[in-house]
């Protein structure tokens, strides 16, 4: 089943100008959804909050995260967003820098989705997130727009 | 034996050496000699009634009765009522079970004078009346004698000089011939120590006499009561009577008794040495029986009166009481030099890195000042030696006995008599002192004292203390009347050590054992830090990846959307951003290899015995492309043996050292072997028919990211390839070396464990 256009993927990154290049390769690669770009913690939680509690907005298909985040560590958010009732079921792919086993243990422990490393080379990164968005958007089923009701499902 | 003993005991054939001795003395029993001196008169008395229950034979003369008379009489009807009733009184406040007390003086008759002493035992009362001199008593003059010899005793700066004055002022006090200081050693038998006689006499100073001189019971009685005179050494004794105390129905016990008449054998030895009377005074180390002050007179007896009696036994206290401290001063400069020493060795021993250096490398050493030849210490089987020693091996055999003897420290001045095999090495080591550095260890310092063959003067040969003769069908031993000079020497035996000795080596192993504690403590502490600050360091290796990374993959990036996007840029400015995008790629790269490298140092090692078999053939799965690709043939000739390690370091290594060896090859045939030499430790190789590797370049093959050819040649790479196998195998212990022939080949060779050391 394909997700719902409307739902966003969500980047949370400090670094623009990676955001600004995985947008470009989301537009090149032809995806539709929408992309929201929150820089920390902080906009992480408000968004949360905001898109969540109220009930409107329609929940991410997927959340790219990054680990290494100023104030909030990627990690850190990565529990608040498995404990939000909102998010708790989305997929969580981290993207990070380096490939530290113990950051990578850590990250599936806390129910990461997948781990990836970002690739220097721009045409690896344009590989990779082909790759990503052929198996999250294309093949795998994700979790609906809106949050069921309880006792709906099935 | 020795010849001279051969040849004394040839010359008496009926009688062998070994089988008379004074043992029959040690069972003497010499306090129940149920007799007096003809100097005193005794009186056993039952309380409260004060009745005549025994009494010396020569009462009936002294009071003018009859011995029947005397037998069934009375204090009051023999001292006179006066003196009874102050007899009486002293007996109600003075304790009498021990020492005789004086008790008072008793005038009987004109011309008989008595000091009457009293004491307890066994439920009667003994009082003993002996004759007082004519004169009065000087007795401020002996107080100030007195006062006199304790300060100048007081003022002596060891132990010789002050028994060398103590003799001398009790010979001044007691007018005696000759004046000796007696010391007990170890196995009964005694040296003279000091000595003050009269001149023309010989000397006794140095001579050993045997225990049996000094029997048993002998010691006994002299450890009970400070003073024994014997003023007249050819008395006829004075029986009590009746012989046997009516009232206990035994022997009348005179342990105690001033007067009591002495064992035959004693004075037989006394008038076989010359004497004619003596007096000695107890001396006592610590409460135990150390020696005896013995005054003898060779012209005539000698009656030491009372008070001047007094006076010797309360010099025999101040002696007794000050030769502790004598003794310690004459240990003492000899025991601040050893401790000077040791203090200092104990500041090393803090300051080296291995304890044992500071124990035996700086002057001064454990063996500095010591009264010792040689010193060892030993830890897990390492010997070292200073001095005059046994052969290690030998020092190893005596740890593995002595470990199993319990102690911490430990002596002998007899290793043989306990440890046979040292009869081997005794010239070096007759007598050992050793700590213990943990009880469950044979880790232990020894310290070696060589043999003393020691010549000991023996008053008269000690084998032979008695002598017999035959009085009509009697047989009577009698104690030898020969004190000549005889030498003896003692082998298998060194100086023994004193107890001092053995609290400084205890003190010393205190030191070690904090040392080597607070050691493993800093260890740990400094273990505990590494891996805080390993663990810091791997985040920091990640940081900083990240960082360089960062930006990096930025460049990379918008310089592949430039090239990608923009169709105005020419083919030269689409080149240099190609260029751009090389550069970024390298220096990704690079930052992995030194995030690598860093990971390699700080990561914990899994040592665990690995089938290297499965390793290399899982590097030949991965590198098999490649080899294939560069028409490289793989030679493996034979199986590998285990080995610890960490087999994923392992297998990089290997992969990288594969990987380097196909890749600077330009042969047209070309070949990889990979097998082991049998050493130890096991020495891997990896062995091309390469390139080779200019000699003149062996610095830095193993330098990071010092690459030896243009970047384009043999496929490129980091540079970073050869320092981390390179640390992969420091981090095993092992090392990598290489030998190669420019244009032949190189073989790279490699150990996974640290080299055994020789010796």
């Amino acid at each position: 089943m394909r997700a719902d256009i409307a739902q966003p993927i969500v980047i949370i990154d400090d670094s623009y100008e990676d955001v600004e290049i995985t947008t470009h390769l989301l537009k090149e690669l032809g995806v539709g959804h929408p992309v929201v770009h929150l820089p920390d913690g902080e906009a992480t939680r408000l968004y949360i909050q905001n898109s969540g509690n109220d009930g409107h907005g329609p929940r991410p298909v997927f959340i790219l995260l990054d680990l290494n985040l100023p104030v909030v560590h990627g990690h850190d958010l990565l529990l608040e967003i498995r404990r939000s009732d909102w998010v708790r079921t989305v997929p969580v792919l981290i993207l990070s820098t380096t490939n530290n086993p113990r950051d990578v243990e850590r990250c599936y422990a806390s129910g990461a989705n997948s781990f990836f490393t970002k690739p220097v080379d721009f045409d690896k990164q344009r590989r990779m997130l082909a790759v990503i968005c052929e198996y999250w958007l294309g093949y795998a089923a994700t979790p609906l727009s809106a949050k069921p009701e309880a006792g709906l499902s099935d | 034996m020795d010849q001279a003993t051969k040849a004394a005991q040839s010359n008496e054939s009926s009688v062998t050496a070994g089988n008379v001795d004074l043992s029959n003395c040690d069972r003497e029993l010499i306090q129940y000699s149920a007799a007096i001196q003809p100097h005193g008169l005794l009186l056993v008395l039952h309380e409260p009634e004060l009745r005549v229950v025994q009494a010396s034979a020569n009462a009936a003369a002294v009071f003018d009765l009859s011995m029947e008379n005397v037998l069934t009489s009375n204090a009051e009807a023999l001292l006179g009522a006066l003196n009874t009733d102050q007899l009486r009184k002293r007996l109600g406040s003075t304790k009498l079970d021990g020492s005789p007390v004086h008790l008072l003086r008793l005038d009987v008759g004109d011309k008989q004078r008595f000091h009457v002493f009293g004491h307890r035992i066994d439920g009667v009362l003994i009082l003993e009346l002996e004759m007082a001199g004519d004169g009065a008593a000087e007795t401020l003059d002996l107080y100030s004698e007195l006062r006199m010899a304790i300060s100048r005793l007081q003022a002596t700066g060891s132990l010789d000089e002050f028994m060398n004055l103590a003799v001398e002022q009790i010979r001044e006090l007691t007018g005696f011939d000759r004046v000796m200081a007696y010391r007990f050693l170890e196995d009964g038998s005694g040296d003279v120590t000091a000595e003050s006689l009269k001149p023309g006499l010989l000397p006794y100073l140095g001579l050993r006499y045997p225990a049996s001189d000094i029997p048993q019971p002998a010691r006994r009685l002299f450890s009970l009561t400070w003073v024994r005179h014997l003023p007249d050494v050819s008395y006829e004794p004075i029986p009590i009577l009746p012989e046997t105390n009516p009232l206990t129905n035994g022997p009348l016990d005179l342990s105690y008794a001033i007067t009591r008449s002495v064992s035959v054998m004693y004075t037989d030895y006394l008038k076989n040495m010359g004497a004619k009377a003596t007096l000695v005074i107890t001396i006592l180390k610590k409460g135990e029986l150390w020696g005896l002050i013995s005054c003898m007179n060779h012209e005539r007896p000698v009656h030491i009166q009372y008070e001047t009696r007094m006076a010797c036994e309360f010099l025999g206290h101040m002696i007794s009481l000050l030769m502790d401290s004598k003794e310690e001063i004459g240990n003492y400069r000899y025991k601040l030099k050893v401790a000077a020493a040791w203090n200092q060795v104990a500041e090393y021993m803090v300051r080296e890195k291995d304890f044992r250096d500071g124990l035996t490398n700086h002057e001064p050493t454990i063996l500095t000042n010591m009264d010792a030849g040689g010193a060892a210490v030993i830890v897990k089987g390492d010997v070292r030696l200073l001095g005059t020693t046994p052969t290690a091996e030998q020092v190893l055999s005596l740890t593995a006995w002595a470990a199993t003897q319990a102690e911490t420290v430990f002596s002998t001045d007899r290793l043989s008599s306990l440890y046979p095999p040292a009869e081997a090495f005794q010239q070096a080591a007759a007598g050992v002192m050793g700590i213990r550095l943990a009880r469950n260890t044979a880790d232990m310092i020894l310290w070696f004292r060589p043999e003393l063959t020691q010549t000991v003067n023996w008053a008269g040969n000690p084998e032979k203390p008695v002598e017999v003769s035959f009085e009509g069908d009697s047989v009577r031993l009698t104690p030898r009347r020969s004190f000549e000079l005889w030498k003896q020497s003692v082998s298998g035996r060194s100086a023994s050590w004193e107890s001092w000795e053995l609290e400084a080596a205890g003190d010393l192993r205190r030191n070690i054992v904090e040392v080597v504690l607070q050691r493993a403590e800093e260890v740990s502490l400094l273990n505990r830090q590494l891996e805080q600050s390993n663990l810091e360091l791997d985040s920091f290796a990640y940081m900083a990846a990240h960082d360089l990374k960062e930006p990096l993959r930025s460049i990379n990036s918008f310089s592949g959307l430039l090239r990608a996007d923009s169709a105005q840029l020419d083919a030269k400015s689409k080149k240099h951003l190609e260029t751009i995008q090389t550069l970024t790629q390298r220096m990704d790269a690079l930052i992995d290899s030194l995030l690598e490298y860093s990971k390699v140092g700080s990561m914990e090692l899994q040592l665990v015995p690995v089938n290297l078999n499965t390793i290399v053939e899982r590097v030949v799965q991965t590198t098999k492309n490649r080899l294939d690709e560069g028409n490289v043939a793989l030679r493996i000739p034979r199986i590998f043996p285990m080995a610890s390690c960490d087999a994923q370091l392992v297998e990089e290594v290997l992969q990288n050292l594969i990987t380097n060896a196909a890749k600077y090859n330009d042969k047209s045939e070309r070949w990889i072997e990979i097998g082991y030499q049998e050493q130890n430790p096991v020495t891997y190789f990896v062995r091309d028919n390469g390139i080779g590797i200019d000699p003149q370049h062996a610095e830095h093959v193993f330098q990071i990211f010092r690459r030896l050819h243009a970047r384009h040649q043999f496929g490129g790479g980091s540079g970073a390839g050869l320092t981390i196998t390179r640390r992969m195998i420091q981090r095993h212990g092992g090392r990598i070396w290489f030998e190669s022939t420019p244009g032949e080949g190189s073989t790279f060779y490699f150990t996974l464990g640290p080299e055994k050391r020789e010796g």
